[in-house]
């Protein structure tokens, strides 16, 4: 065990003194300072936030922030809970070196920097603790498992560095601090204050260089040598300073430090010379040497007890009075120091180790021979009292998270295991309060055990009713579950006068907790719901947060399709949930309640109120990164929602609070706790990619230093390449949002500009499957981190990576750079991965550069469209000449090639893919192999393709001819399913009217019209058949409405037949046309009517495309009350970042 | 003169532990400690003879020189010779060293009882007896202390009655202790009455007179007794031998202002213009003293105005800020306890009922 458990944060306060004592108006920061000096932080807190209200001048909005920081730093010390305290130490460090950002040169910037020393050195504390939980288990042979004390020793070598950084600031602050005595504008009052705040930074230097010869765990050879010179060095530091003042009390307490380090160097007979000069030099200041008198008594008393550890009743009794002796002359103390913490559980050890010393108990009787330790069966009267004694100092160090909670946890549970005695005996022969729930919670603490041994049975025992052995486990389990819950219930009878009620309170908290546990949530929820409301404070809010975990888990019990009774358990639990978040709106535990209720919400899609009550979880919360990413993630699906009664103002409100939110959450020093920190990171770079413009910047800012930071950062390598490929993504989304307007805008050059750096980026490091080629199909092991989510990322982010190459080759291709956009092109097979991979990518170029072709052709640029088109189109047949293309992959260059419009070469590549047999074709493809299915869907993809370029070509009888197989001729129906082919059929009917002498015009138009009819009739047969007596009338309902999209689409495609088809053959007679398009208008306005459930946006989209293109069927459509296929569908995404909208984290 | 209780207290803590020794010397040059105010009340030493009186002490040095020590700024006397004493020294080093107050008070009670003939050496017994009694007493906290606490008034009451025209400087200790019992228990009209006397005293000096009567009106201003303290605070206002300037003064203006917002008070409403009046007697004064009596009396007044929260931070910064005075602490320690209870901090008020007896005797 350490030696010295002293953190030199909490040794800020050594003397009580007056804070001023000046004239002038009272500084409401005196008040703060006094409150925090004398253990009321809390206060301290509320105080400086009354302050916030009461429209505070301009110095003091500077200097409420560091005094809040300076509080919650204190606070945080205090807190129980290690998360809580990790992101509230987090938070301070974040609040100080934004002071000193800010304020650089304010006079208050050397006490930010000292204050920044401390919780740095804190953080090293904390560090070494964690890493001192690491426990090193024995081995078969006895011997100390190797492996797991080279991990502890690494562990606290990793920590040294933290205390290093510490004792370098303590350091810099106390130079910064010695220029502004010296400076000649520091009035004398300042100087004061200063020196002494100067001298405690170099206390807590010295002090946290001791700490610094902790992390050197069984030292030896060099690193012995080091581990001396971090005490020599401490030593030298407590020497300096115990001269710079007698009359102050900080240098006697340097004094008795010194000391300390001789008995950690190993030389007591030095520390007991230190610690009798010290004790000789009383007279000279016997107020200020007070302080340095106390420390001395403490290191003695902590060496006594260190000697007692190993020795006999009487050196065990002789520590135990003296650490007694120790901490009743401290008693007055406000607050709970680290020497009073370590001398607390030094008194409880060195008790309960008397108390199993004593002679009057009776231990297990053993055979001579037998060397295990005996067990001891009962505990003397005496021993008993010690262990009461004990057990109570224990609690102390357990209701708040330090240095000893762990060891205190276990040794008290120890301890009340033998007060107890027995605690399977029955609840009715506990008599007392404090025995009983001793005895529950040691029941419940073991009932994981108690579970597994029943389990682990393989025979029936001797004396049983039971003929089964499973049906004996069951009952049994039930009867040892009941047999817990008896005890807390019989804790709960023992509740008397004198029983303090937060013991009461907490009896009940764990009788709620134990129905959980115990397999009864309805119990537990009812139990624990009635504490939250009833009880008070921090006990009622933990309640809370039972309460409705226990809601959530008696729902899970139900049926699923009982909606009515799950409902009732949702609604208690979020109805507590937002009592609670108004009652007991400032507790700890509540933020657990808020981020409970705000994951039910978020579930349920209730993103509004997911966020209402998300965004009152406050920094301090434990799991805060956790809680502001799901709040991300709310806001942007209120951002991305597309309900009206949310306006654009509203989103842009919702989007900035969610941001700043995020912001304002610091790193957290805890490892374990950095991954969600980081996925934090990475939505709040998705928020401001969500925002557009600037946002794209900040965005790409943001992602590359998450991405550096996970680098840098120790983690498992599965989670840091997890992060660092989702921010990767996030940044490459970044950059394509501010290189696609450039695009847009014609500026390739600028374009090429800003891509080119990521693009190297990407050509150095390859792809980054490659990277987690190792983890697929493999279970990872703990150290290894989440590597199935790194798989996942890194895929996303080649597909990106793709993506962004395409655009890269767009500019290119435009810019007439054949040679950079063919570069470009090997990019893109090197991080394609595969063929497939580049083919789509070249798939995806086609649909981007298509439209603009169009666009350039409306413009008569066809010189720059043909250039275009010849570009893509030689990337394109370069890609289909190359050996062992897949025919999915052909079949795919085909059909870009035919968006091309490079028929001729489309039907070359197209015609390669090669044919199945009808006989495969007609089965289902699930029913096929995924061999088969690959070249049954490739083969579908090319023929259709053909079909389509044929008719481009106007070769209508070839595609007759492809056709006829697919969808039948002659009644006989083909082995194709799908719509698309029937469609195709109709197109080429009409291309063939169409194109057909006058003569043929009016009988080719009716086949085509027919075509559409036929295909459209089962459709609408299907939805306006009668409804069965028998049938559930709302299900059929919405089976039908699900296929009106479908009906309407289906339409669309009929009215433009027979816009078409009328055009033609009414062209001679306009008046005809004109009011027959009309006509087509007015039905138009009654299948919106008719089938208003089905108008999706593209629906709408394809209707208004229509509607625009034939004027005249657009004023019947209008005469006949249509509406909504008058504007673009506003519902439709412009063309922005591909895949833009996919929430990552 | 700002200091009153708390160098009392001092006085009498460290004073038992100096006696024994001063039974041991020969000779009659006394030492005595006390807190110089002409050098921001360092504690200081003399040696030499003194000439004590009700206002305190008039100490002739070796040259011939003297000085003088206001009662409340004296710390401790080591006589140089108390006739009678020296059998049982030893006894009351003991326990006055080990803080054993029960023992020291029977002590004190057995040697009182055997009726001493010395005057200087009687008064310092039956001195020392009530104080040792209100220490016993003072340690306990609620009902025990309710109980006790009326019986060691009494001997306070008494011993001051007594020694009122005998030149003791001790009167305005025990007085001021008899005061602060009779405000802890809630009976501010009988605290008044105690301070009344006081300013009837004999050979008090104008300082120490007006400062009882500050007192008096304090205790009848927390008895919520204002028809009372307004005729009186004229009363003192137009006194012809009132200082001109000074702590007196000053605490003068804040009581006044304090009457005068409760003479028209209303509920849950902060009365600004006497507010800003005691804020700015705190603003100007140099005296510690005088800012811990502003915001306790701040804390007071928001008190009686249903104000509890801002009267906790009034009363909070006597005890953490302005704490130089231990008896202003005291009394915002008590008000604390009182104001956290109708904040419904039952905890905390709990824990400042805790704190009164470790802070009385420190």
């Amino acid at each position: 065990m350490s030696r010295l458990v002293v953190s030199c944060l909490l040794v800020v306060v050594l003397a009580t003194q007056s804070t001023h004592a000046v004239a002038g108006a009272p500084d409401p920061f005196d008040l703060v300072q006094g409150l925090r000096e004398n253990g009321m932080s809390d206060l301290a807190l509320e105080y400086l936030e009354e302050l916030t209200k009461k429209n505070p001048t301009a110095e003091m909005k500077i200097l409420i922030p560091l005094e809040m920081a300076k509080t919650r730093l204190l606070l945080a010390q205090e807190e129980s809970d290690e998360a809580v305290r990790d992101a509230a130490i987090a938070l301070a460090k974040q609040d100080f070196g934004l002071f000193l950002l800010d304020h650089g040169k304010h006079p208050r910037a050397a006490e930010a920097s000292l204050a920044l020393a401390r919780v740095l050195s804190l953080q090293a504390k904390m560090a070494l603790n964690r890493a001192a939980r690491i426990e090193i288990p024995t081995g078969e042979d006895g011997r100390p498992d190797r492996g797991k004390f080279l991990e502890k020793k690494a562990a606290f070598k990793n920590v040294r560095p933290l205390f290093v950084e510490a004792t370098k600031r303590f350091g810099d602050a106390a130079k910064q601090m010695k220029a502004l005595i010296e400076s000649p504008m520091t009035d004398t009052f300042r100087k004061k204050s200063l020196t002494r705040e100067a001298m405690l930074a170099e206390l807590d230097r010295g002090i946290n260089q001791f700490n610094l010869s902790e992390t050197y765990l069984a030292a030896e050879g060099a690193e012995g040598a080091e581990r001396g010179k971090a005490l020599n060095d401490a030593k030298q530091i407590f020497s300096d300073l115990s001269k710079q003042d007698t009359s102050n009390p900080i240098c006697w307490v340097a004094r008795a430090w010194i000391g300390a380090c001789e008995l950690e160097i190993g030389d007591s007979g030095k520390a007991k010379e230190a610690f009798a000069s010290l004790r000789a030099d009383i007279g000279r200041n016997p107020v200020a040497a007070m302080d340095g008198i106390r420390m001395v008594e403490f290191f003695e008393a902590q060496n006594e007890y260190l000697n007692a550890r190993g020795g006999d009743l009487g050196a065990t009794r002789g520590a135990r009075v003296r650490t007694k002796n120790w901490l009743d002359k401290d008693k007055y103390k406000s607050r709970m120091t680290p020497e009073r913490l370590s001398m607390t559980y030094y008194y409880a050890y060195l008790t309960q180790r008397e108390a199993e010393m004593d002679s009057g108990n009776i231990y297990e009787k053993k055979a001579a021979d037998d060397t295990t330790p005996r067990k001891l069966l009962n505990v003397s009267t005496n021993a008993r009292g010690l262990l009461q004694i004990a057990a109570k100092e224990y609690k102390k160090l357990q209701e708040f998270d330090n240095d000893y909670t762990d060891r205190a946890n276990r040794a008290r549970m120890r301890a009340i295991r033998f007060i107890v005695g027995e605690a399977n005996r029955s609840p009715k022969l506990f008599t007392n309060f404090d025995e009983c729930f001793m005895a529950a919670q040691v029941r419940l603490g073991t009932l994981d055990e108690d579970l597994a041994e029943i389990d682990a049975l393989t025979k029936l025992p001797a004396k049983t009713k039971f003929t089964d052995l499973d049906d004996y486990k069951t009952q049994t389990k039930k009867d040892t579950q009941r047999e817990v819950i008896s005890l807390f219930e019989r804790t709960g009878d023992l509740v008397g006068p004198a029983t303090p009620p937060k013991d009461a309170a907490e009896a009940r908290l764990w009788l709620s907790l134990a129905y959980l546990r115990c397999g009864h949530p309805q119990q537990a929820a009812v139990a624990a719901e009635n504490l939250a409301l009833t009880g008070r404070g921090n006990t009622a809010a933990k309640a809370g947060v039972v309460a409705i975990e226990s809601y959530l888990a008696s729902r899970a019990e139900l049926d699923p399709n009982d909606a009515e009774a799950r409902d009732v358990d949702r609604t208690r639990a979020v109805e507590l949930g937002l009592k609670l978040d108004k009652v007991l709106g400032n507790d700890p535990a509540t933020d657990s309640v808020r981020f409970r209720v705000g994951q039910l919400f978020l579930e349920e899609k209730e993103y509004r109120n997911a966020f209402n009550v998300l965004e009152k979880v406050r920094l301090s919360f434990g799991s805060v990164s956790t809680a502001r990413t799901l709040l991300g993630r709310a806001a942007y699906m209120i951002v991305i929602s597309k309900d009206p009664a949310i306006t654009l103002e509203m989103k842009a409100n919702y989007l900035r609070r969610a941001m700043s939110a995020a912001e304002a959450v610091p790193e957290p020093t805890n490892p374990s706790q950095l991954k969600v920190f980081f996925g934090l990171k990475n939505i709040l770079a998705q928020l401001y990619l969500l925002q557009g413009g600037g946002g794209f910047v900040k965005a790409e800012s943001i992602a590359s230093a998450t991405a550096k930071r996970a680098t840098e950062a120790t983690m498992p390598e599965g989670d840091k390449k997890y992060v660092r490929f989702s921010a990767d993504e996030i940044r490459l989304r970044a950059i394509y949002g501010q290189s696609a307007p450039l695009y847009k805008d014609g500026k390739y050059k600028e374009m090429a500009d800003k891509l080119t750096p990521a693009l190297l980026i990407m050509k150095q490091a390859g792809p980054a499957a490659k990277e987690v080629e190792s983890y697929r199909g493999v279970m990872p092991t703990e150290a290894e981190g989440d590597t199935g989510s790194a798989v996942v990322a890194a895929d996303s982010l080649d597909r990106f990576r793709r993506e962004i190459i395409v655009l890269g080759l767009q500019g290119r291709i435009r810019e007439g750079a054949v040679d950079q956009a063919a570069e470009l092109f090997k990019l893109l097979e090197q991080l394609g991965g595969s063929v497939e991979a580049t083919t789509d990518a070249l798939s995806r170029l086609v649909t981007l550069v298509r439209p603009q072709i169009q666009e350039l052709k409306k413009q008569m640029k066809d010189e720059e469209a043909q250039k275009l088109v010849d570009v893509v189109g030689k990337l394109l047949t370069d890609q289909a000449g190359k050996e062992k293309l897949s025919a999915r992959a052909r079949a795919f260059l085909g059909r870009s090639l035919r968006d091309l419009e490079q028929y001729e070469k489309a039907l070359e590549v197209l015609e390669k893919v090669p044919t199945v047999d009808e006989e495969t074709l007609k089965l289902p493809t699930m029913q096929l192999d995924p061999e088969k299915r690959e070249a049954v869907v490739a083969y579908q993809i090319a023929l259709i393709e053909q079909i389509r370029a044929h008719r481009y070509l106007k070769q209508f009888d070839k595609a007759d001819e492809l056709l006829k197989p697919a969808v039948g001729e002659d009644g006989k129906s083909g082995w194709a399913k799908s719509l698309e082919f029937r469609r195709e059929r109709n197109y080429v009917k009409e291309d063939r009217a169409s194109e057909a002498p006058k003569a043929e015009k009016s009988k080719l138009w009716s086949e085509a019209y027919a075509g559409w009819t036929e295909v459209l009739r089962p459709y609408v047969n299907f939805v306006s058949s009668r409804i069965p007596k028998d049938a559930d009338i709302n299900r059929v309902k919405q089976d039908r409405e699900k296929l009106y999209p479908v009906i309407l689409d289906l339409y669309v495609e009929e009215k433009r037949c027979l816009a078409r088809a009328n055009t033609q053959l009414l062209e001679s007679n306009p008046t005809k046309l004109a009011s027959q398009l009309a006509a087509f208008g007015k039905q138009i306005a009654t299948l919106e009517k008719g089938y208003a459930k089905g108008l999706t946006g593209d629906v709408r989209q394809r209707f208004h495309v229509l509607l625009d293109e034939y004027p005249q069927m657009k004023a019947g459509y209008q005469e006949a009350g249509g509406t909504a296929f008058l504007e673009p569908d506003s519902e439709l995404p412009e063309v922005g970042i591909p895949g833009g909208g996919e929430a990552k984290e | 003169m700002p200091r009153r209780f708390s160098l009392a207290m001092l006085a009498l803590g460290l004073s038992v532990l100096l006696i024994p020794t001063a039974l041991g010397q020969s000779g009659s040059t006394d030492r005595i400690r006390y807190r110089n105010a002409k050098k921001d009340y360092q504690e200081e030493v003399v040696l030499g003879t003194t000439q004590e009186t009700s206002a305190g002490l008039v100490v002739t040095l070796n040259n011939k020189s003297t000085v003088k020590i206001p009662a409340p700024d004296i710390v401790s006397i080591e006589y140089g010779s108390l006739p009678g004493l020296d059998s049982v020294k030893l006894e009351l080093s003991s326990a006055e060293n080990q803080g054993n107050a029960v023992k020291a008070r029977d002590l004190y009670a057995a040697e009182v009882k055997k009726n001493p003939t010395d005057p200087r050496t009687k008064k310092f017994l039956d001195y020392r007896e009530v104080i040792w009694s209100a220490r016993v007493v003072d340690a306990k906290i609620g009902k025990e202390f309710a109980d006790e606490a009326p019986a060691v008034i009494t001997k306070l009451v008494n011993f001051s009655q007594e020694y009122s025209k005998k030149n003791a400087w001790e009167v305005w200790h025990a007085s001021q202790i008899a005061a602060r019992m009779n405000a802890e228990l809630a009976q501010y009209s009988d605290a008044a009455t105690v301070y009344s006397s006081l300013s009837k005293v004999a050979n008090l000096t104008p300082e120490l007179k007006y400062e009882a009567r500050i007192g008096e009106i304090e205790m009848l201003i927390r008895s919520g007794n204002v028809l009372t303290s307004a005729p009186l605070v004229a009363e003192v206002s137009k006194a012809t031998d009132l200082p001109k300037s000074g702590p007196i003064v000053e605490k003068l203006a804040v009581v006044k202002a304090v009457v005068d917002a409760l003479s028209e008070k209303k509920a849950k409403q902060k009365p600004t213009a006497q507010v800003k009046i005691i804020e700015d007697v705190i603003a100007k004064t140099p005296d510690p003293s005088v800012r811990a009596f502003g915001h306790n009396m701040l804390g007071e007044l928001y008190l009686q105005c249903e104000l509890p929260r801002d009267a906790m931070w009034e009363l909070l910064r006597v005890e953490v800020v302005e704490n130089l005075d231990r008896d202003e602490v005291i009394k915002a320690v008590w008000r604390l306890a009182d104001c956290f209870k109708l904040l419904g901090q039952e905890n905390r008020a709990e824990a400042y009922r805790e704190k009164l007896p470790t802070l009385k005797w420190s």
